[in-house]
């Protein structure tokens, strides 16, 4: 019992706020949730390594987004799962969390560029293929946008300028990658427009240098100013230009590039700059699930939960109170005393409560009052047999555990299972229930075995009125307690009485759970009769 | 008034073949509404929701109450003139009335484009402060993962509970525990096909669930079983488990009405989600309790009265009743 109150108090004291202390999934807050497919660039599984890296790298982006309680996980070998509760700008969320941010620069020279410009995709495979490229390449082109030697590059179009969307194939590897990048930062290029400032380590300082060298002397050669393309996850970003004219040049650039292409707002242009920061992905990742609930329907979600399990609880405590009368109420009681605790229990450990997890939560109630109606059945069922209530309380309490016992392991072994098997949302109802499963035996334990053991103290206690065992129960059964089983059972039950001694009271109120046999049950109890004549 | 006397003294084992029966009809059904929904595959015979097919579903309440066909027109000329929409009477508990859009699967900026042309048509409604608008998307490996990974579980939980019951009790007992599993799977999977229910990720967890559940009364009944076989060893097998389920069959009744009354709470106050759940669980309940009597103790019946002693027993019941 003292157990029991350092219990409950310490379950109020880590419920007390509720509002605090109680984590909310994002189905009951609003917020996002994504899994992911992970791919490397050619198609292929990734490596647990990958898969790790990718995760660290999508901590950092969501962290800079400025959300608390997100959480990334592995799902399996090649998913991953974001969920960001409360997150308030979903669109730009997505923008920044999945791109793979594959910086690439390749020089605009026919060797490197075999194709394009053309005006669409299927135009840039078709040329391709004209130059002898095998069937397989050009597909594996086709779906996935980069091979071992190809990628497929997209320009979009751009209403500004007027210029309409163009295609290009690039031969890899690219002349740089975005290894070579140090930092990137959001400024204003030409005009005033957004642009994206990449700073490079200085080994991609010494590359860069190289290449803008190169385009330079080509340039000179051929009397024609050379591009080169910044390219970000198959989407050219920039191309710009090396003017062979100025002499400034002639070394190559070595300080930084500049990202300017396209109509970047500077929103836009900040999350780009951000993204190419934390570094790429070294896989692609393709929304395999994605859940984005506004906080208005989360908050009805939780409410109408809250409803259910309210009003659900309130027709079980009835129930109770009107079947098993006073032990009803001590059933009530007990199953105020497991709300507390359960819910003081998903407060005090990091569990997120989610809309499957009211669901088991609320089914659990149903489960814990299913245990004090096998143990006061059994107990009732004691008394009829005619023992006092008090050893009828104690055997009664003893064997009724035992079926829960069974019942409820076999619960929590499915639930246990559910919770391996199945993907995030039944994950969250399965731990409810093993949690909720658990809380209610040690309700069963602690709390109703106890207040039994006190009650029974009492000599109000012991009428058997009070068991639920009522007068007209008692007269309708005694005429039919000779020719049922329950007879014999109760003069053997009485035999083996250690601590009751005689109970007078309850063998003339003992109640058979066989009352009298009406046509259905006569050939049972006639082979009955039969059977006491032979012994 | 009779009908409740008899449930206590009924000859239940006794009636076994009609048990059998019933519920092979009512499994029946279901078996064939699945084969035929699915045309020859049971497994495509169920309506599965979005988290098994490939799509995306945006949920919406509008300021301006469009109707469907504003809506639809919307869409078709954003470019989505496939789409399915539905109309809900209120977006999960708000007065507003909503729609449900269910696209194949969208981009990112897709998504944006449509959620802005929705916007500019009709005003998403923002009734405190934060706009009635979710979404989801799922791609095509999702949804065979979920069914593969929850017939796995289905398989690993029969063979854990049989395991456990031949522990506790005895091999004989495990099998009508099974029997009495696999028959409630049945019934709720069928009642799903015939009623053409949408299967959502939560109803498989809501099956999953009633496989631990459905068998509180089994076991009730089964420990009563266990118990009594000692002390009325001379009684035919097929009576004492009469006994047996006349002697728990309050608690019975009583375990089941306490988990029904939450249960249906959550069909009726509960959102869309717990709605999914509670239905399954209801009727797996049901199935469950009605199971523990008309499938696992009669087939346990079945099994034991093959053992000599309780044949015996039997032939010499049934020649004293001549």
């Amino acid at each position: 019992m003292l157990v029991m109150a350092v219990l409950v108090a310490a379950s109020l004291y880590f419920i007390i706020p509720p509002s605090q202390k109680t984590r909310l999934g994002l189905d009951l807050q609003g917020g996002l949730e994504i899994v992911y497919s992970a791919k490397t660039a050619d198609g292929k599984a990734p490596s647990s390594a990958e898969l790790d890296q990718t995760i660290g790298i999508l901590d950092r982006r969501v962290n800079g987004l400025g959300v608390t309680e997100s959480a990334i996980q592995k799902q399996g070998t090649d998913q991953v799962s974001v969920s960001l509760p409360g997150v308030k700008d979903a669109q730009q969320a997505l923008q920044i969390i999945g791109k793979t941010a594959q910086l690439e620069f390749f020089k605009d020279d026919p060797r490197s560029r075999p194709v394009g410009p053309v005006a669409s995709k299927d135009a840039a495979l078709k040329q391709l293929k004209r130059q002898g490229v095998s069937k397989a390449e050009i597909e594996g082109l086709s779906t996935d946008g980069t091979t071992a030697d190809y990628s497929l590059i997209q320009s979009p179009a751009d209403p500004v300028s007027g210029q309409p969307e163009q295609w290009y194939v690039y031969k890899r590897p690219p002349a740089m990658t975005g290894d070579a990048v140090k930092g990137a930062r959001a400024g204003f290029g030409q005009g005033g427009k957004p642009n994206v400032l990449i700073d490079f380590t200085s080994e991609g300082s010494r590359q860069f240098q190289k290449i803008t060298r190169e385009l330079y002397r080509s340039g000179l050669l051929k009397n024609e100013p050379q591009t080169f393309a910044i390219v970000l996850d198959n989407v050219m970003e920039s191309d710009p230009m090396i003017d062979y004219t100025d002499p400034g040049l002639r070394d190559g650039i070595s300080s930084g590039a500049e990202i300017s292409g396209g109509n970047m707002t500077l929103q836009e242009s900040k999350d780009l700059a951000f993204v190419l920061k934390t570094g790429a992905l070294p896989v692609k990742l393709i929304p395999a699930f994605q859940q984005q609930v506004s906080a208005t329907l989360g908050k009805d979600s939780l409410n109408q939960g809250l409803i259910a399990g309210l009003i659900g609880l309130g027709l079980v405590l009835i129930y109770m109170l009107v079947y098993y009368r006073f032990l009803g109420l001590v059933a009530d009681l007990a199953l105020i005393v497991y709300g507390i605790l359960l819910w003081g229990l998903f407060s005090a450990i990091p569990v997120t409560l989610t809309l499957p997890g009211i669901a088991g939560m609320i089914l659990t109630i149903g489960v814990a009052a299913d245990a004090n109606v096998v143990i006061f059945e059994r107990i009732k069922e004691e008394v009829r047999y005619g023992k006092t209530v008090r050893s009828a309380v104690n055997s009664g309490y003893a064997r009724g555990f035992k079926t829960i016992l069974d019942a409820n392991i076999l619960t929590m072994l499915t639930a246990a299972v559910l919770f391996v098997f199945a993907t995030a949302s039944p994950k969250g109802f399965a731990l409810t229930l093993i949690l909720g499963v658990l809380v209610s035996m040690l309700t069963a334990v602690l709390f109703t075995r106890a207040m039994l053991g006190v009650l029974a103290g009492f000599a109000f206690f012991s009428r058997p009125v009070f068991m639920g065992v009522s007068a007209s129960q008692i007269e309708a059964t005694t005429a039919a307690e000779s020719r049922t089983g329950a007879a014999r059972r109760r003069r053997a039950a009485t035999r083996t009485e250690v601590d009751g001694g005689p109970a007078p009271a309850a063998v003339s109120t003992a109640a058979a759970a066989a009352p009298a046999p009406p046509a259905g049950g006569r050939r049972t109890s006639t082979s009955r009769k039969k059977k006491k004549k032979r012994r | 008034m009779n009908f409740f006397r008899r449930i206590y003294s009924f000859d239940y084992m006794g009636h076994k073949r009609w048990w059998f029966t019933i519920s092979a009809i009512i499994i029946g059904a279901g078996l064939i509404s699945m084969f035929v929904k699915g045309g020859g595959n049971p497994v495509q015979g169920l309506n599965y929701g979005l988290e098994f097919k490939e799509g995306t579903r945006v949920t919406v309440a509008f300021e301006k109450q469009p109707t469907l066909g504003d809506v639809r027109q919307i869409l078709a000329d954003a470019g989505y003139a496939d789409a399915q929409i539905q109309e809900t009477p209120n977006v999960s508990g708000t007065d507003l009335k909503g729609f449900q859009i269910q696209t194949t699967t969208l981009s990112t900026t897709e998504q944006d484009k449509v959620k802005q042309a929705l916007n500019d048509a009709f005003t998403i409604a923002k009734p405190s402060g934060t706009e009635v608008y979710s979404l989801e998307t799922v791609g095509a490996t999702f949804g065979r993962q979920v069914v593969s990974s929850s017939i796995k579980a289905v398989a690993i939980a029969l063979l854990l509970i049989l395991i456990y019951v031949t522990f506790r009790f005895q091999w004989k007992f495990a099998v009508g525990a099974i029997a009495a599993e696999i028959h409630d799977l049945l019934i709720v999977v069928g009642i799903y096909s015939l009623t053409g229910r949408e299967v959502t990720t939560a109803t498989i967890a809501a099956v999953l669930t009633i496989l631990g559940y459905s068998l509180y009364d089994t076991v009730i009944v089964y420990d009563r079983i266990r118990e009594n076989q000692p002390k009325l060893s001379r009684m035919p097998y097929g009576d004492m488990v009469n006994v047996s389920i006349w002697e728990t069959l309050t608690r019975s009744i009583n375990t089941t009405m306490i988990v029904l009354f939450p249960v249906l709470c959550l069909d009726l106050f509960g959102g869309a989600t717990l709605k999914d759940f509670a239905f399954a669980l209801l009727v797996g309940i049901l199935s469950g309790a009605y199971s523990s009597i008309f499938v696992a103790s009669p087939i346990l019946t079945v099994f034991k009265e093959r053992e000599p002693q309780n044949r015996k027993l039997k032939l010499a019941a049934r020649s004293d009743q001549r």
